[in-house]
């Protein structure tokens, strides 16, 4: 048996993890190009952490480490923003896979997204230099691919996020393409949905957890802008700006953390992730809104899966 | 065009295999010299043996008689001498006895049978005895005894007699080829059967991917007295469940734990049927049966009219052998059949395919943690909680599994195959629904 356990991989083989990955080289990709090789030295930086820290625990627990966890350290350096110190990184993943999913027995056992857990760690512990140093992409060829880091005289560049709710008008191609400043992976709305919707038609993510976020969030967003509450961020932009699609189509899908047994509570969950997201944007001074509105869905994925469990279970009886 | 039927909740779409073996014309298995008969070959009480060792038996006779009125007689597939009485473990894993013939060199003039209109003047009863007598089980898997299934309870009333000429299970082929070279037998089947329920409709039901199976009954249905619907229904796994076929075609839901006939259904294989007119019209025992022997592991893919008793390896060498290594041989479809561990196991009436696959056809990935994705739920045809259901049991609490509709479960496998942490749910639920059974029992 000892013998046995030796020869099994280091890394256990999980197709859809790996199909998550590869959705997401290309968003690795982009970001080499709008913010040069730096954001392949976070990567590493984080991909070898986020590897150890569940290495650390898969020797004690004797089990092996899951290809998941290749998926949390890419969405989560992703979601760090170009200048981003390597050690806060570095910190943020060990903290999301430590104690985002390794202190609940590891995978398939964790209740919050550890990507996310790692993110809001990092955004509340280290706010200064995660969130006022957003630096201008760079833009024509070869574009970032021939530089270790933009020019440093963008330094203080405020995400779109921010410099739409201060009032700021932002040319639309620039969000959609991703020419504009933010988090490493999350400028291209484009390569985002196309990305997505590949995830999608392969059933890997669910079209109805993603469809319901985007319909919880433009209904109240919608809402609000028409009632003309200040500093409301226009619905439209607000799609394309910061880290939305990205968590709609990347975070908000992964399914251990997720309502995913049945249809309505894919439904609802998407809509709590919406709603929350529109509802911490507006009201909140946090940009942030994904991250929470999500970390605190996650919260209601058990009961949502025990409520519509019961509920068709009571149905099923009533009919017999 | 028309949307074609189908049921509406759940399914899979697994790869079919079918082309391996469906262009090969059913052919007659060379009988072995030694065969081995297990007396449980059917759903209900195993049959009770009539015969001792030493005796001389011919072909055709009774070699266990029916022990209640939900069972089966076994009967001699061969003239031949009983060797032995032995206890053997079937590939599903029930203990049964079992006898060692050996046929015998000098074989005596087998039985001719020739087909006889005088089943016509019988009356149901009559008929049915002589279904029962004949041992013909459900072919199809299930192996329900036949005569019980065509006895409709007093008060009720059949709408529909459905023919399942689905056969969704992948590699199988023995059906089709039954329904393309054996056309009139089945008819004639279906007309006895007809005699015994008096349904309202009679409706065969044949997926799509069979479109020659399609063509061939249609013109053959044509040509019959009385009305015979065929209908083409929309490829999706399990749609050969009793339950399943019953909701693509009428749209009617068997209630929970209830049986067809509560909603004036009867579903009927098309090989049963065969069977059926084997034993009433040709006056033939239960004695054979189709076999699809297939799978990329084997030289020349087959299907064979086998002699109930014969031995696995026998057919595989009849087929040319193994021409890769084999990982798993397979009694039965991929989906719910049972993996063999002994060659030496016997061809019963409820074996309709012997699988020899390899490497690449058996995805052997080691199980990992459940993710929550919900893929199984969204497959269960029968609206279950698989993986609830599978962690009720995985901590022992059967009766929480039951509660939840664990007794619905089909073990149709749609589950297991679109899981991808590779859980092995259908073991899980073959487990707890012994459990529960056992437990009722005492």
């Amino acid at each position: 048996m000892a013998d046995k356990a030796k020869k099994r991989p280091l890394v256990m083989k999980q197709k859809i993890m790996a199909q998550v990955v590869y959705a997401l080289i290309p968003l690795v990709v982009a970001s080499i190009y709008f913010f040069g090789w730096r954001s392949l030295a976070v990567l590493a930086v984080v991909n070898l952490a986020g590897f150890l820290s569940e290495y650390v625990f898969a020797r004690v627990y004797k089990q092996q480490v899951s290809s998941a966890v290749f998926v949390t350290t890419t969405l989560f350096a992703l979601s760090m923003p170009p200048t981003v110190p390597l050690w806060i990184a570095a910190v943020g993943i060990v903290f999301g896979v430590v104690f985002g999913k390794m202190v609940f027995g590891g995978f398939g056992r964790n209740i919050f997204n550890p990507a996310l857990s790692g993110r809001a760690f990092v955004y509340v512990s280290f706010g200064y230099p995660l969130t006022s140093s957003f630096i201008e992409p760079v833009s024509g060829f070869p574009g970032g691919f021939a530089r270790w880091l933009p020019e440093l005289d963008s330094l203080t560049k405020a995400t779109p996020l921010i410099r739409l709710s201060g009032g700021q008008d932002l040319p639309f191609m620039d969000l959609f393409l991703g020419s504009t400043s933010g988090s490493l992976g999350e400028t291209s709305a484009l390569l985002i949905i196309i990305t997505g919707v590949i995830l999608l038609i392969l059933k890997t993510a669910s079209y109805r957890i993603v469809l319901a976020c985007f319909i919880g969030y433009l209904v109240p967003q919608t809402a609000f802008f028409f009632i003309g509450l200040s500093g409301v961020l226009h619905p439209f932009y607000g799609l394309f700006a910061g880290s939305l699609l990205f968590a709609f189509f990347y975070m908000a899908t992964d399914p251990i953390s997720s309502s995913q047994t049945t249809n309505k509570g894919r439904w609802v969950y998407g809509l709590l992730v919406g709603v929350l997201t529109s509802l911490i944007r507006t009201f909140s001074s946090w940009p942030e809104a994904v991250t929470f509105a999500i970390l605190l869905a996650n919260m209601f994925a058990p009961l949502l899966d025990y409520a519509f469990k019961q509920a068709a279970a009571k149905k099923k009886a009533a009919a017999t | 065009m028309k949307q074609l039927k189908t049921f509406p909740k759940g399914g899979v779409h697994p790869a079919d295999h079918k082309a391996l073996a469906a262009d090969q014309a059913i052919r007659r298995a060379d009988p072995p010299s030694v065969y081995v008969i297990p007396m449980a070959q059917h759903l209900g009480k195993p049959a009770d043996c009539t015969v001792s060792s030493g005796d001389q038996v011919t072909e055709g006779m009774v070699l266990g008689s029916s022990s209640g009125f939900i069972s089966a007689p076994v009967h001699s597939p061969v003239n031949g001498t009983v060797k032995e009485i032995v206890t053997l473990q079937l590939p599903n894993g029930q203990k049964t006895q079992a006898l060692i013939l050996e046929a015998l060199e000098s074989q005596e003039e087998p039985p001719v049978y020739t087909p006889s209109e005088d089943w016509k003047n019988l009356d149901k009863q009559a008929l049915l005895e002589r279904i029962a007598s004949m041992g013909v089980v459900g072919l199809g898997g299930a192996t329900f005894p036949a005569h019980v299934k065509f006895t409709v309870p007093k008060g009720s009333k059949v709408d529909y007699f459905i023919v399942n000429g689905v056969e969704c299970e992948p590699y199988l082929t023995a059906d089709y080829r039954l329904m393309l070279e054996e056309t009139p037998g089945i008819l004639q089947g279906i007309d006895v059967v007809r005699s015994l329920l008096q349904p309202e409709h009679i409706v065969i039901g044949i997926e799509n991917n069979k479109p020659e199976a399609l063509r061939v009954m249609r013109d053959a249905v044509e040509a019959l007295d009385f009305p015979v619907e065929v209908v083409p229904l929309k490829l999706k796994y399990p749609q050969g469940d009793e339950k399943q076929l019953i909701k693509a075609v009428t749209g009617r839901e068997v209630p929970s734990g209830g049986l067809p006939i509560a909603v004036g259904a009867v579903v009927s294989n098309v090989a049963t049927l065969y069977g059926v007119y084997e034993a009433v019209v040709l006056g033939k025992p239960l004695t054979e049966r189709l076999v699809t022997v297939t799978g990329q592991g084997i030289q020349k893919p087959a299907n064979l009219k086998v002699k109930i008793g014969t031995s696995v390896a026998e057919l595989i060498e009849q087929c040319g052998g193994f021409v890769k290594k084999p990982v798993k041989i397979v009694s039965g479809g991929p989906m719910m059949g049972f993996s063999l561990s002994d060659l030496n196991t016997p061809v019963t009436k409820g074996t309709g395919g012997i699988l020899v696959l390899t490497e690449e056809e058996v995805d052997r990935k080691n199980t990992t943690a459940c993710l929550q994705c919900g893929r199984c739920v969204q497959v269960c045809p029968m609206g279950l909680h698989p993986t609830r259901l599978y962690k009720w049991i995985d901590h022992l609490d059967y009766e929480a599994a039951a509660a939840e509709g664990l007794m619905d479960c089909k073990e149709c496998g749609s589950c297991a195959y679109s899981c991808p942490a590779r859980i092995p749910l259908v073991q899980g639920m073959k487990l707890g629904k012994l459990m529960i059974r056992k437990k009722k029992a005492n």
